[in-house]
């Protein structure tokens, strides 16, 4: 009653009128995005469809005629990105003569025209992905360009570029660590530690391996020594122990995980040299890495660590890394002597998980 | 010989698929772990090719469950990824009888079918 007499009857109709419209036209516009989005999934799937039949025959050599339908779709843009697209996708799947035939598809129906405009846009993502696109469909003329984006002010580009031009150029190609300003991520490391399959038979690769040890920016330092234990080179040792007092918590962490890797007599030396100096964190991880060294000349260091040490975590460490390197009665014995339950308690769990 | 491939991606599924028809078997298609399961279940099957990473059920509980059916000694072999070690490990704890790395060439695949299937 109230309301009836603040607004007229008219001015009411009006009001139920516009609601109505306005009701009307929300139905209209979820009804046509629905279409849309419909007819999007509908395109997708067929195009998947299509493309996937494109690329097993391809891959299986089971081209019995020329593909019109195809060549149809091919003019479209849209279809053209689409296509590239799963090419890169389906080149990480298969390997041998499958990827061959991938990348022969990407040059039968010139899609590098395509990439080749994206490398020369003023869009970064377009340019990153255009170098993806080359680098992986292995058109190594492109090479130039791409060690031209090297000091790109976008990550992503610089990334791609870097992962390019190590993919082509292999160990060579990673000459941009020497002066390298940003920080690699881990992804990237990984990366470029794939794209590297052989090393050089050359006196200056240890020279340069070296240089990046002793480099300011910590990934350059990360990544060199995840390739010093990938290609197992034992004459770094030296240079990677003397990492182990840099300031950095991840470049020691990674120095331990090297020199277990490449591990000669001094080293089980240098990290109990280290071990006073360190946080748990890091006497436990020596602890692990003399676990793996396996060596019995440092079981006294072991067991004065299982015994004095009054961190559980270490004690346990201890017992771990003695258990590799003396017999099931030593450590019996160790557990008689010592009068901590604790420690009694984790050599008899120990001895039972073996 | 009926193989089944359990596999969600659809470009390596009709790859398979088609190289292994090539060689004259015959195929059976599942696109998750747990309708993979079911069919292994339900159809005479000789020999089974799995994905790891698969939605509803991955390819260690496909392996579980064949190994405690009726069909315990059907042949496995799994695909993986690069930096899935641990993972193959435990399939061949749990029973798998051979594996592959993507990226993966088909026609070894069929060799090691075959060789399985001898």
């Amino acid at each position: 009653m109230i309301i009836l007499q603040i607004i007229t009857y008219t001015e009411l109709i009006v009001g139920i009128y516009i609601l109505l419209i306005l009701l009307f036209l929300t139905i209209i516009y979820t009804l046509l995005t629905s279409i849309i989005e419909y007819k999007i999934i509908t395109k997708k799937n067929k195009w998947n469809a299509i493309i996937d039949k494109e690329i097993y025959e391809t891959i299986l050599d089971d081209q019995s005629n020329s593909n019109t339908d195809f060549n149809d779709y091919l003019k479209s843009s849209s279809f053209k990105h689409y296509f590239i697209k799963k090419l890169l996708k389906a080149e990480q799947n298969f390997s041998g003569n499958s990827k061959e035939s991938i990348q022969n598809l990407f040059d039968h129906y010139e899609l590098k025209k395509i990439s080749l405009q994206k490398l020369n846009s003023q869009k970064n993502h377009e340019i990153a992905e255009a170098i993806q696109e080359v680098t992986t469909m292995n058109h190594v003329e492109t090479l130039p360009k791409i060690k031209s984006m090297l000091q790109h002010k976008n990550d992503l580009v610089r990334s791609e570029a870097q992962y390019g031009l190590t993919k082509f150029a292999g160990f060579e190609g990673l000459y941009f660590l020497d002066n390298l300003q940003e920080q690699l991520t881990d992804w990237q490391q990984l990366k470029l530690l794939d794209a590297i399959t052989i090393l050089p038979n050359l006196d200056e690769v240890d020279k340069i391996i070296s240089n990046w040890l002793k480099s300011p920016n910590q990934s350059v330092k990360i990544l060199t020594m995840k390739l010093i234990r990938k290609f197992q080179l034992l004459q770094m040792h030296d240079l990677v122990a003397d990492n182990l007092h840099d300031s950095d918590e991840k470049v020691v962490e990674e120095t331990i995980k090297t020199l277990v890797r490449i591990e000669d007599d001094s080293t089980s030396k240098l990290l109990i040299e280290q071990y006073e100096t360190c946080n748990e964190k890091f006497q436990i991880q020596i602890l692990k890495a003399l676990e793996k060294i396996s060596n019995p000349e440092n079981n006294t260091f072991l067991e004065t660590q299982a015994k004095e040490n009054p961190s559980f975590s270490v004690k346990k460490a201890s017992v771990k890394a003695l258990n590799n390197c003396c017999s099931k009665t030593d450590l019996q014995k160790l557990a008689h002597q010592s009068n901590s339950p604790e420690l009694k308690q984790i050599i008899n769990q120990i001895i039972q998980e073996n | 010989m009926q193989i089944l491939i359990a596999e969600d991606d659809e470009l390596i599924l009709k790859t398979i698929e088609h190289k292994l028809k090539k060689e004259g078997y015959k195929v059976v298609l599942t696109r998750n772990g747990k309708e993979a399961i079911s069919k292994i279940e339900n159809e005479d099957i000789d020999l089974i090719i799995t994905d790891i990473m698969m939605p509803f059920a991955s390819g260690l509980e496909i392996i579980s469950a064949v190994r405690k059916s009726k069909n315990s000694e059907t042949p496995m072999i799994i695909l993986s990824s690069l930096g899935q070690e641990d993972v193959v490990v435990e399939a061949f704890n749990l029973g798998a009888n051979d594996f592959m790395v993507k990226p993966f060439s088909p026609i070894e695949l069929s060799v090691r079918v075959k060789k399985l299937l001898k």
